[in-house]
């Protein structure tokens, strides 16, 4: 069914189009304040459903999310009124833009947690429409979609992501075949046979090229992480575990402990005390992962050596990120109460939760075990390349970690 | 075709996004946008730390205990007749922390509003006007006896 959907011709544009009004009404709904709901629709909308279903959807589908995005349409949509050919970025363009994007993807997390962007409509709704206004201006500007390759932090997340993910293309067609129908990706990947999973956004086009026989859909055991991390993007993964581990600690008890102590202590008001432990915690994992590399590489390439432990740590963030999302949807309820209290079709008015830490069994039991999951995988990715004890060492203390913070009561409301 | 929807697309993304600003001139109400500092009060417990806002909101109550106490809770928590008032939501009659304001936006935002209405000279009547105007309809209120 995958595969009919991804050779269909109406595939992307069929769901493209109906997601574009979708993102339309988000940003109309977090610019609008809610008439009866406690919080905004607009960005219950976008965080507690959207942002937390894309993490289960990344793991089925890889990075299809980027084939469908509303914002890859607008930026394709613009590079066709352009007349004149538009160039490509040359390679030292297209690494700043990727340090951009990691610039981009830790000022995104570090507002997530400093500005609560998930209850917060108008930022939203700006967030929303820098999103529209990058994907049209790197339309506009350069050929082969480079905001969803460089610069998008969701993009940049999906990109890490799907290498562990259960869906890819291959190549089944001769080399040549192949070549031809690579040639039509719109992202300028390289030719199908030697294509990787993290910059394939699965928009189907080589699977329509050369009469469909070039290359074929794959289903199941994901490749668990085919080619090493570069700089930016394991960068990336190092400060998204950083931000994880807060996101994570900010929903538990450990982390009004933390504030209730550090207020006091350090007499600095809520902001600047959530801001500076918010920034030492993320710089505290960054600094861990490049000492680890830096002692695991010895004489050879510092940056290969971060790769590889990037590369073994991205399992675990993975499934901290579905872990947490799957705590987010336990909101699901409440927010569509509220849109039907927006609608009028129920009461408005609530009653908050006494406690708002609690612990969800089944759900734990399933935290835990994707967490468990995600270290063994880690491990085996680790231990496949050689000098694997110290880096085994840091994705084993990755899990523990994680797995003493998911062992607290969660808060339930997000 | 294409192009023609693409640019619907983005009329719609700009129409509801001035839709929306025009919508926020139009409360009753106007939001104050901060209340005055306030000295988070000693003893507050931990479950009053989970946001800027539930700190400020505690420590507003713990100084406006009398402010709060003329006001009603739109939260909802009118439902249940243990809740007199908004003071109700963060501290009791004996004067022990309650937890439901840390976990309610609008009790929070209730008592921010109230704080910087009383900075900005209004009285407890006209306070309690600006309250009923901006929360009347988010949930059932309390029964709270109106300000003379």
């Amino acid at each position: 069914m995958i595969e009919r959907l991804l050779r269909s011709k109406f595939f992307p544009a069929a769901i493209q189009w109906p997601l574009l009004v979708g993102a339309a009404i988000a940003v109309g709904l977090s610019l609008w304040s809610p008439r009866h709901s406690e919080i905004n629709l607009g960005a219950a909308l976008t965080w507690q459903l959207w942002w937390a279903l894309l993490p289960f959807a990344l793991y089925l589908t890889a990075r299809a999310w980027c084939a469908v995005c509303p914002f890859t349409l607008l930026g394709d949509t613009v590079q066709r009124l352009r007349a004149a050919p538009l160039p490509v970025p040359g390679p030292a363009l297209r690494e700043l833009l990727q340090w951009l994007g990691v610039a981009g993807l830790g000022l995104l997390g570090l507002l997530f947690l400093l500005l609560s962007l998930e209850t917060n409509g108008p930022l939203t709704a700006v967030l929303l429409l820098v999103f529209a206004v990058g994907a049209a201006l790197g339309g506009a500007t350069w050929r082969g979609r480079v905001w969803c390759r460089y610069l998008c932090p969701v993009g940049l997340l999906a990109g890490l992501y799907s290498r562990f993910a259960l869906l890819g293309l291959d190549a089944r067609g001769g080399a040549r075949e192949a070549a031809l129908a690579a040639s039509d990706c719109p992202l300028f990947t390289t030719p199908v046979s030697k294509r990787a999973s993290h910059d394939c956004v699965l928009c189907g086009t080589c699977l329509k090229a050369e009469s469909g026989g070039a290359v074929s859909v794959r289903i199941g055991r994901a490749r668990q992480g085919e080619s090493l991390l570069v700089g930016p993007e394991a960068v990336a993964a190092a400060l998204l575990l950083g931000l994880l581990i807060g996101d994570a600690t900010r929903m538990t008890p450990l982390f009004t402990r933390f504030m209730a102590w550090a207020m006091p202590q350090f007499r600095r008001g809520y902001e600047e005390t959530m801001a500076a432990g918010v920034v030492v915690l993320v710089l505290a994992v960054l600094v861990g992962l490049v000492a680890l590399a830096r002692l695991s590489s010895g004489r050879g390439s510092f940056w290969r050596e971060f790769g590889r432990l990037a590369l073994a740590v991205v399992p675990v963030v993975f499934a901290a990120q579905i872990t947490l999302s799957a705590q987010h949807l336990l909101a699901a309820p409440e927010v569509l109460r509220n849109l039907a209290s927006e609608l009028r079709l129920v009461e408005p008015g609530h009653m908050p939760p006494t406690d708002a830490y609690a612990v969800v069994w089944p759900l734990r039991v399933l935290q835990w075990t994707a967490l468990a999951t995600a270290g063994l995988v880690s491990l085996r990715v680790a231990r496949s390349s050689p000098g694997p004890i110290l880096r085994s060492g840091g994705v084993a203390a990755a899990t523990l970690l994680l797995l003493v913070i998911f062992g607290q009561p969660m808060s339930v409301a997000c | 075709m294409l192009r023609g929807l693409t640019f619907c697309s983005f009329a719609i993304l700009l129409a509801l996004a001035l839709a929306g600003c025009g919508a926020r001139s139009q409360l009753p109400a106007a939001s104050p946008a901060s209340a005055p500092e306030y000295p988070v009060p000693p003893g507050l417990p931990d479950y009053a730390f989970r946001s800027a806002l539930a700190v400020k909101g505690y420590s507003i109550a713990f100084a406006e205990q009398e402010l709060l106490s003329r006001l009603p809770c739109y939260c909802g928590c009118g439902q249940d007749s243990k809740y007199k008032h908004l003071r109700d939501c963060f501290i009791n009659d004996q004067g022990e922390f309650q937890s439901h304001g840390a976990n309610c936006e609008v009790c929070l935002e209730e008592a921010r509003d109230a704080a910087a209405w009383k900075v900005e000279g209004l009285s407890e009547k006209e306070i309690r006007a600006r309250i009923d105007a901006e929360y009347e309809g988010r949930g059932k209120p309390t029964d709270t006896p109106p300000v003379d």
